[in-house]
């Protein structure tokens, strides 16, 4: 290829970035994606990658079975500020989401149920749709209170208990509900959420 | 064969090292900082005359790469020019007023004339020089006053423009899992966690190439 043609090459190269036009992916538009999401970039990689370190980390611990060390590590993940704060994307609030629920179910195990709770409740307000993230938060709710339950019938506190199970079966039934519209909307038969 | 303008780039001074360090971030600046080292290695070989072979640049071609500089100086026309000088205008650099692209165009073109070298660098060096050059001429201190007021019009334009390049947004990762299989209470998160990295290293490579203007 001769210089000239090389020149030409690079210019137009360099003009593609300039004159690109918007071309959406259908595939990215099946999958919801809004017109003014922000693009996938730097920051939203790098702390992708470092909750994958993270959680494989988490994983080493609980192999040994130093859950308070699971623990410690997993409350530096989802310790604000996340990328993007308040207006995080979605994959930020689905691995937080996810990461808080790891968070709850390890606390459950510690007997730390309210603080299991709060989580909880925190990755509910991140995980809004009613994704297979959100029914994981309930299922591990549902779990949390159940060792609630398990915990208060030994102390014999059949009140606490009686109200112990009945949260467990009303996560337990919206983890499932959730997950039934997961389903529903991958065979398309209902609306994205 | 001399049917257009001959034009004198011969007795060009050597660049400086601080020249091809400006020459470098020009071109870093314009590719998103990421020039392949051994890319690097072969345009700084190229500039200070080591073993890169050049025999194949035509008369023809020095002509033209010719053209389009005095063009971009205001003088004649060329196909490229008012494309080159509304990318300066739109980049707004003064980085590189300091920088002779003059010479380092001249040296890219003619410095190798008399040396028999070595041919491995050739593919890759002549094609970084190209790069150079072309930069050079699109965002070096050309004195294109003309030029200049007609690309202004047109700037918010290319600015809009550039605005529109299409990026992989990011979304849900909802699609990247067996939507038929729960989460489950326990488990699993390393793994999830693991392929939406995936996924979205893959989408933050294409965006980088995107914003390149590789397709």
């Amino acid at each position: 290829m001769r210089v000239t043609s090389r020149l030409t090459l690079i210019c137009a190269l360099v003009l593609t970035a300039c004159k690109a036009q918007p071309s959406p992916d259908p595939a990215l538009v099946a999958a919801g994606c809004h017109e003014d999401a922000p693009a996938v970039d730097e920051t939203l990689l790098a702390f992708l990658s470092k909750a994958r370190a993270v959680h494989l980390q988490v994983d080493l611990a609980e192999a040994d079975a130093k859950i308070d060390e699971a623990v410690r590590l997993l409350d530096g993940l989802v310790r604000p500020p996340a990328p993007g704060g308040e207006n995080a994307s979605p994959e930020v609030a689905e691995v937080l989401a996810d990461s808080l629920a790891r968070l709850a179910e390890l606390e459950g195990q510690r007997g730390n149920f309210e603080a299991a709770r709060v989580l909880v409740r925190r990755g509910l307000g991140i995980a809004k749709g009613r994704t297979q993230f959100r029914g994981r938060l309930f299922e591990v709710l549902g779990s949390v209170e159940k060792r609630s339950f398990d915990a208060l019938r030994e102390r014999r506190d059949d009140e606490g208990a009686t109200a112990a199970k009945l949260r467990s079966l009303a996560a337990l039934k919206e983890a499932v509900s959730i997950q039934e519209d997961v389903i529903d909307r991958a065979l398309g038969t209902a609306p994205s959420p | 064969m001399k049917t257009r303008p001959e034009l004198d780039l011969v007795d060009a001074p050597v660049p400086s090292k601080k020249e091809l360090d400006a020459a470098s971030a020009a071109i870093r600046a314009l590719v998103g900082g990421s020039i392949d080292r051994f890319d690097n290695e072969a345009l700084l070989a190229l500039a200070l005359g080591d073993d890169v072979a050049d025999e194949a640049i035509l008369d023809e071609e020095r002509v033209d790469a010719n053209l389009l500089r005095h063009a971009l100086d205001g003088q004649g026309e060329h196909p490229l020019a008012e494309l080159a000088s509304a990318l300066r205008v739109a980049t707004g650099s003064k980085e590189v007023d300091e920088l002779t692209h003059e010479r380092l165009v001249r040296r890219a073109l003619h410095e190798r004339e008399n040396r028999a070298a070595p041919r491995r660098y050739w593919p890759i060096a002549s094609a970084i020089v190209a790069l150079a050059a072309g930069i050079a001429l699109l965002i070096g201190n050309v004195t294109a006053d003309r030029s200049e007021r007609e690309v202004a019009a047109s700037l918010p334009r290319l600015r809009a423009a550039a605005a529109t390049v299409a990026l992989i947004p990011s979304r849900s990762t909802e699609s990247l899992f067996d939507a038929s299989t729960a989460f489950g209470a326990r488990g699993g998160e390393s793994a999830r966690v693991g392929r939406i990295v995936a996924s979205r290293a893959s989408d933050f490579r294409a965006n980088r190439f995107a914003r390149w203007g590789v397709r």
